[in-house]
């Protein structure tokens, strides 16, 4: 069996392939130095991803509510400073949080 | 006209023409064989690192490119290649000519993982570990599948010589 099988392969391996033709390495030679297909859909891709994250980014800081939503409006905090206190109150009541923070708020020797 | 560097012209003189014969497993035509070569070829050498084995690793490529192809081929020029004569894979050499055309028809017969490894072993000479590696399996699966492919391949010959 095993004398079989060698003269067998040495009988297939006696056929010898067709030659590949004259104009197959020059143009393997001009198709390498053209980028790949792979190459150009991965530049394009990344090119892609990058332009959306960008947008993301930039539609999510524009449609993020600004602090001066949060804080109490100038005008209030203004209106309510006496004229005449002292500098470091008016200072605190620029943002009552702040006065707060520091008891400046609860004096009661404050005007 | 540009041209390959010494090593790769070297490695496609060697290698080329059998795999021809490994592509025209999922091509019709020698010309869409050599296509897939082609195609094999440029990505193996745009790797971006360069393999521990050069020729296994084209064989890999060549392999994926082939398989490509065919998936991507159009369906009508499919059947359209159907109907057209078929080409013959090996040399027209008029003393082997009746042997080629046997071999060819019972190659065609063999399941596909039992013919890429005849072709990769006898005509591409490259080793059960390489052919492993191009397959990404291991070489004791490659030896049995070459085993069984050579046992059947015997049988189909040998049957073919009791019918004439």
């Amino acid at each position: 069996m095993n004398d079989e099988i060698f003269d067998l392969e040495s009988r297939l391996a006696a056929l010898k392939p067709r030659p590949v033709s004259s104009a197959l390495e020059p143009a393997i030679a001009r198709a390498a130095i053209r980028p790949s297909r792979g190459s150009v859909s991965f530049f394009w891709s990344v090119a892609a991803s990058g332009a959306i994250a960008a947008s993301l980014i930039v539609a999510m800081l524009m449609g993020r509510p600004g602090r001066d939503a949060r804080a109490v409006p100038l005008a209030q905090v203004v209106a309510k400073v006496p004229a005449g206190s002292a500098p470091l109150a008016v200072l605190a009541r620029a943002d009552v949080r702040w006065g707060d923070d520091f008891g400046l708020n609860d004096n009661p020797s404050r005007p | 006209m540009p041209s390959l560097s010494e090593p790769w012209r070297a490695l496609l003189a060697r290698h080329g023409p059998a795999l021809v014969i490994f592509a025209r497993q999922w091509a019709s035509s020698h010309a869409d064989a050599e296509d897939a070569l082609q195609d094999g070829f440029v990505r193996f050498l745009h790797a971006r690192r360069r393999p521990e084995d050069e020729v296994a690793y084209l064989y890999a490529c060549v392999r994926s490119a082939a398989i490509d192809a065919a998936r991507t081929r159009d369906r009508r020029k499919r059947v359209d290649e159907r109907r057209a004569a078929p080409e013959p894979v090996f040399a027209d050499v008029p003393a082997q000519m009746e042997l080629a055309a046997s071999v060819e028809a019972a190659l065609a017969r063999l399941p596909g993982e039992q013919r890429e490894v005849m072709v990769m072993k006898i005509w591409g000479e490259l080793t059960f570990s390489q052919i492993a590696v191009a397959l990404n399996t291991n070489p004791n699966t490659v030896a049995s599948r070459y085993r069984y492919a050579i046992e059947r391949l015997e049988a189909m010959l040998a049957d073919e010589v009791r019918h004439e």
